[in-house]
């Protein structure tokens, strides 16, 4: 009797398919350098945002006025004059001071934590909600679509800031105060419509598509055809939405802190925050404070340093959108 | 009498019949009536061909027979389709009330609530019984889901509760069953019979890996009670350990749906014999059952969602293992390397052969090949038309084999249908159809193809038939054929020819056979 027969088979080695799909959409990715400039630089924000969020305390700031005791060991004051950027004085004051002798350069660090966490959890809501009504408002048509479109239709005919504030003043009679969350709803309530309409379209046109009736062919019911089916096919172009809106959102977010809308309170650190405090020392020369000698005719710092961190921001994120546009297309990725 | 004894004959013969089908769609433009009572027949294991020109409701057809015909626009609004002697269009007046006020404006009223059983229906039904295989492979393939995932998807929507007994009988292994299957190999050791029986018995028992080696086993010189041992010893190590009481479970539940299923079916049947009694008992055993189930159901949902390695598990591994056996059964080279690509990776004949393993998926008994070498080159062609005719003896499933190419329809078919317009003109046995048609559209429709084998000469050039197929919103009076006609008498545009048996197995729909009028 040949003992060979019983013996188990040799364990053949295995490729993972997913991990060779994954490294060749990076190889064409890497290929377009300016779409992986984006995401090299998006990716350090997040990286920093993620280190802060692990290990506050390499920073120090998880509230502008705490940082402040902690450095100075002082409560706050109002200080005459902002320190230009300058060497002296350690990392920290790299990027000069703001109000309250605030270092800039650590706080802005630390408000990646709060923009992009909250950008990016307001996005994913957004997405999510707007991709099922909208898939499901698509495949199945009839009155449940044109009702889903004409609430969308609402949605868009009101100036989105100005609802977003509306919003958010209601909510923030509602929530406890001192914490952003009133905004992060506002605004998902907000986005979702654009992700509905979006993969809406999208489902309009995959649901006409053969695989959806090969599959009811074989027996897919019409529940298992939005899931199964239709729906993975609407995410490709929801990706790419995804990644442009993430800048956006910063934007807006941070938007509305400048203007007033004090998320989380006025020692909050975030780039909004930043750049509102900042604001006002744009109209005030900087003087040698023993002389009175004017050294610059404005103290520029407080506000153009956080309006660059966010401005290299929005680039990067929506050059690395476009950039899986063309990656996640299968007719341009060839 | 005779005649009425072979009909009882082929009743039973017959696995697909459309009786009086009419299929419209009620565009801006008007009504298009894309068929217009269309009957045929297609017997167990046999291969029938549709032919005709384009845009003269073949593929219509073939959706209609599936029910796909996508509504709005489009309906069925007349006619039977007996499957396996089930009518799986339903009580056409229950589902939609179609007021036609005039052509362009037409009212139609679903019944959403028999609409949905309906659905409920057809979804057992197709894939399990009824299985199609699309024109371009190309676009019939879900371009994110590997192939393996789509012909698994199909496998696990029909066959859980066969998978479910498999894994259990593969867990709890029966020694008594597997020492009397050592008894019964011991007597028909070394014939081919012997091999066939492993092959069936493992599948059964969910242990097909061990299959060489019960194979190598059975030829062994050891004594039977050895053998006994050994095959236990076998088994032993075929069984993974998974959960049974998750496969119980699951068997469970889809028997449970499996019995709705056949009391919806059941209820469909009464009500469309407007038998209000039985109706209304079967009626309260659903409600009955959907009571019992509710509860059971939510919380083995949950738990299939939740607990997947438990519960998933099993079955898509099983679901895998069945796939790759399909896949090998319709001739992919590489099937290992297949099962885990997606569409746009592979070639158009190789994605052929994966929908055709798709639509093998739960083993139909009748597939519905829409044109599918249309997309292909010649040599592929070849093989997937080869491929299709295997399959046809191995399986023994019946064949409607839609394409306008008359060389194709010669090497595959038994029985050639041609259609014209919505309607079927002519029908009959291959080598008829080819030898002996009648029709002047068939006759025009074989004059038009070239031929290597006939001499040419000035006189006999290739010929085509006059016109075009007409727009069928307003179609032709009488035969719809007859402005095309080179035989056209005065009846044709007055009259609709019947479709007409002249001789045996061969029907024709033309004046010039037979006076019989259709009556509408």
């Amino acid at each position: 009797m040949d003992a060979n027969v019983f013996a188990a088979k040799g364990g053949e080695k295995k490729r993972n398919p997913g991990l060779d799909n994954f490294i060749t959409t990076m190889k064409l990715f890497v290929k377009t350098r300016i779409a992986f400039v984006g995401m090299i630089i998006t990716l350090i924000y997040f990286l920093i945002a993620l280190l802060d969020a692990v290990y506050p305390q390499y920073l120090g700031v998880t509230n502008l006025s705490s940082m402040l005791a902690f450095l100075h060991g002082q409560s706050v004051s109002a200080s005459a004059q902002p320190i230009a950027p300058t060497t002296v004085g350690g990392w920290y004051y790299w990027l000069g001071t703001t109000e309250y002798n605030i270092p800039i350069f650590p706080s802005i660090l630390a408000s990646l934590k709060y923009d992009l966490g909250s950008s990016l959890l307001i996005v994913a809501l957004g997405a999510a909600t707007g991709v099922i009504i909208g898939t499901i408002a698509g495949y199945f048509g009839g009155l449940l679509d044109e009702i889903v479109m004409r609430i969308t239709d609402i949605f868009f005919s009101i100036p989105f800031l100005v609802f977003a504030i509306a919003m958010a003043v209601i909510l923030s009679r509602v929530l406890p105060s001192g914490s952003s969350i009133d905004v992060i709803i506002a605004l998902t309530i907000i986005w979702w419509p654009i992700y509905a309409r979006l993969s809406r379209g999208n489902a309009l046109t995959i649901k006409s598509l053969k695989f959806v009736e090969a599959a009811t062919a074989s027996g897919s019911s019409r529940m298992r055809n939005v899931f199964v089916h239709v729906m993975p096919n609407v995410l490709s172009a929801v990706f790419v939405q995804f990644s442009l809106d993430l800048g956006s959102i910063v934007q807006i977010f941070a938007g509305l802190d400048f203007i007033g809308f004090h998320i989380g309170g006025v020692f909050f650190p975030e780039l909004g925050n930043l750049l509102n405090i900042g604001q006002p020392y744009l109209a005030q020369p900087y003087l040698n404070l023993t002389t009175g000698q004017v050294l610059s005719s404005t103290i520029w710092w407080p506000i153009v340093i956080p309006g660059i961190f966010l401005l290299i921001f929005t680039v990067a994120i929506n050059l690395m959108g476009d950039g899986l546009r063309d990656v996640l297309d299968p007719k341009l990725r060839r | 009498m005779l005649v009425e004894d072979k009909l009882v004959e082929n009743e039973e013969a017959v696995y697909l019949r459309v009786e009086n089908l009419s299929t419209k769609f009620f565009t801006s433009k008007g009504i298009v009536k894309a068929i217009d009572n269309l009957s045929f027949e297609i017997r167990k294991g046999e291969i029938f061909g549709l032919v005709g020109e384009s845009g003269c409701g073949k593929s219509v057809t073939a959706l209609s027979v599936m029910d796909l015909i996508q509504d709005p626009p489009g309906r069925i609004t007349h006619g039977k389709i007996y499957i396996d002697n089930f009518n799986i269009i339903g009580d056409l007046d229950r589902l939609a009330k179609i007021d036609v006020r005039s052509e362009t404006d037409v009212r139609i009223k679903r019944n959403k609530r028999m609409i949905k059983r309906h659905n409920e229906i057809l979804s057992k039904i197709r894939g399990d019984k009824i299985a199609m295989i699309f024109q371009e492979p190309f676009l019939a393939m879900n371009p994110v889901m590997r192939i393996g995932e789509q012909i698994s998807e199909s496998i696990l929507l029909h066959n859980r509760i066969d998978i479910a007994n498999s894994i259990i009988r593969r867990e709890n292994i029966d020694r008594g069953k597997s020492d009397s299957f050592i008894e019964y190999l011991e007597t028909i050791k070394g014939t081919e019979r012997a091999l066939k029986e492993i092959n069936v018995w493992t599948r059964e028992y969910g242990v097909p890996d061990a299959e060489l080696k019960i194979i190598e086993l059975s030829r062994s010189a050891l004594s039977i009670n050895e053998k006994k041992e050994k095959m236990y010893e076998l088994l032993l190590a075929e069984k993974r350990g998974v959960n049974l009481q998750a496969v119980f479970e699951e068997r469970e539940y889809f028997k449970d749906r499996e019995k709705l299923l056949e009391l919806n079916m059941e209820m469909t049947g009464y009500e469309e014999k407007n038998d209000e009694v039985n109706a209304r008992r079967v009626g309260e055993e659903i409600k009955e059952l959907r009571r019992g189930m509710t509860g059971r159901n939510i919380s083995f949902l949950l738990k299939q969602k939740l607990m997947k390695k438990q519960y998933e598990r099993p079955f898509l591994q099983e679901a895998r293992r069945r796939t790759l056996e399909l896949l090998k059964l319709v001739n992919i080279a590489g099937a290992e390397r297949v099962i885990d690509s997606y569409p746009h990776e592979m070639s158009g004949g190789m994605l052929q052969r994966a929908m055709i393993a798709m639509a093998l998926a739960s083993n139909p008994k009748m597939l519905i090949a829409d044109e599918p070498t249309t997309a292909l080159d010649v040599t592929t062609q070849a093989q997937i038309l080869e491929l299709i005719k295997n399959l046809n003896t191995v399986t023994d499933s019946a064949v409607l084999f839609i394409t306008h190419d008359l060389a194709v329809i010669a090497e595959m078919c038994q029985r050639v249908g041609v259609m014209y317009a919505g309607n079927l003109v002519e029908s009959a046995p291959v080598e008829i159809i080819f030898s002996n048609m009648k029709h002047p559209y068939t006759i025009g429709l074989m004059a038009s193809v070239p031929r290597a084998d006939k001499k040419r000469d000035k006189a006999m050039k290739l010929e085509s038939i006059p016109g075009a197929v007409p727009n069928l919103i307003s179609p032709p009076t009488g035969c719809r054929f007859h402005p095309r006609c080179k035989f056209k008498m005065d009846i044709c545009s007055e009259k609709k020819p019947k479709l007409v048996e002249i001789e045996k197995d061969h029907k024709v729909a033309c004046f010039l056979y037979s006076n019989e009028v259709e009556e509408n």
